[in-house]
């Protein structure tokens, strides 16, 4: 899934070790999300959403749009 | 070394290279090694195997878990993006090592036991018993200190290679039962396992961007 991570992460002047150690995960993790080979769980994309000061959805892009109701 | 006494990057491309060619040679002298101090050869191709498989788990146990107490000199090997990374990680990686390291051995062992080998069946049984109490128990602690990402690739690696497993049996089983194929031996069972246990870990990891040069 297309996130922001890195750009949220990088405004915020942080590097990825820290804000592994912020988040309590491995930097190995933080590599993963932000180059879109781990999505996160829901509880680790809600504290990083919540660090950043955002929500969720400005931070994992998801392109899903419900479909409309047939006639 | 920079001005924080950190060691300075080293282009990925170039580590991954130097990686590859200290693996090698290491793998290279290591079977080397085994082929000539034990009789792994001398009992038959299916003992070398086993024991060649052992071989792999043993180096990169001993890689991993030396690189890991040597942050400094791991972080040139390994794929971290520096020695803090194997520091930060210490007490997991430390684990996976000495159940590598003890895997290893065990297989070593048990190439080299069985008629006309250099170990007792004694031995050989009691080296894989505390090889299993010791790997079950260590794992369990380390599962503690893993990561959500590290838990995934676990899981992962775990179904990947039982997939694997699981299609080679068949295949071979298959073949076996209408005599197109020889029957299992015990110690290819046991190399194949462990190297299929393997091989899914290393695709779980690949998949999730862990082996791309750092």
């Amino acid at each position: 899934m297309l996130n922001r991570v890195k750009e949220f992460r990088e405004g915020s002047g942080w590097s990825q070790g820290e804000l592994a150690r912020r988040l309590g995960v491995s930097r190995q993790t933080i590599n993963a999300v932000e180059t879109d080979k781990y999505d996160p769980s829901l509880p680790l994309a809600l504290r990083m959403a919540k660090l950043f000061g955002v929500n969720v959805p400005e931070l994992f892009i998801d392109d899903w749009e419900p479909k409309g109701e047939e006639a | 070394m920079n001005e924080n006494g950190t060691p300075t990057r080293r282009n990925p491309a170039t580590k991954a290279l130097v990686s590859a060619v200290v693996g090698a040679t290491i793998g290279f002298l290591a079977v080397g090694v085994l082929v000539k101090w034990t009789k792994a050869a001398q009992l038959g191709d299916t003992n070398l195997i086993l024991s060649g498989v052992g071989a792999i788990y043993l180096l990169i146990g001993l890689i991993v878990g030396l690189g890991t107490l040597m942050p400094g000199a791991g972080a040139r090997l390994l794929n971290v993006e520096d020695s803090d990374e194997l520091v930060e990680q210490r007490s997991g990686l430390l684990g996976s090592s000495v159940v590598n390291v003890l895997i290893g051995v065990m297989m070593i062992v048990l190439a080299n036991s069985g008629e006309g080998g250099l170990v007792s069946p004694t031995m050989a049984l009691a080296t894989v018993v505390v090889t299993i109490v010791i790997a079950i128990g260590v794992t369990w602690r380390s599962w503690d200190q893993y990561d959500e990402l590290m838990r995934q690739v676990s899981w992962e690696g775990s179904a990947i290679g039982f997939g694997l497993v699981m299609t080679t049996v068949l295949v071979w089983g298959s073949l076996t039962i209408n005599g197109l194929a020889p029957a299992f031996d015990a110690q290819i069972m046991i190399a194949l396992v462990m190297g299929m246990m393997l091989l899914g870990t290393f695709i779980a990891t690949g998949r999730r961007g862990m082996l791309t040069p750092r």
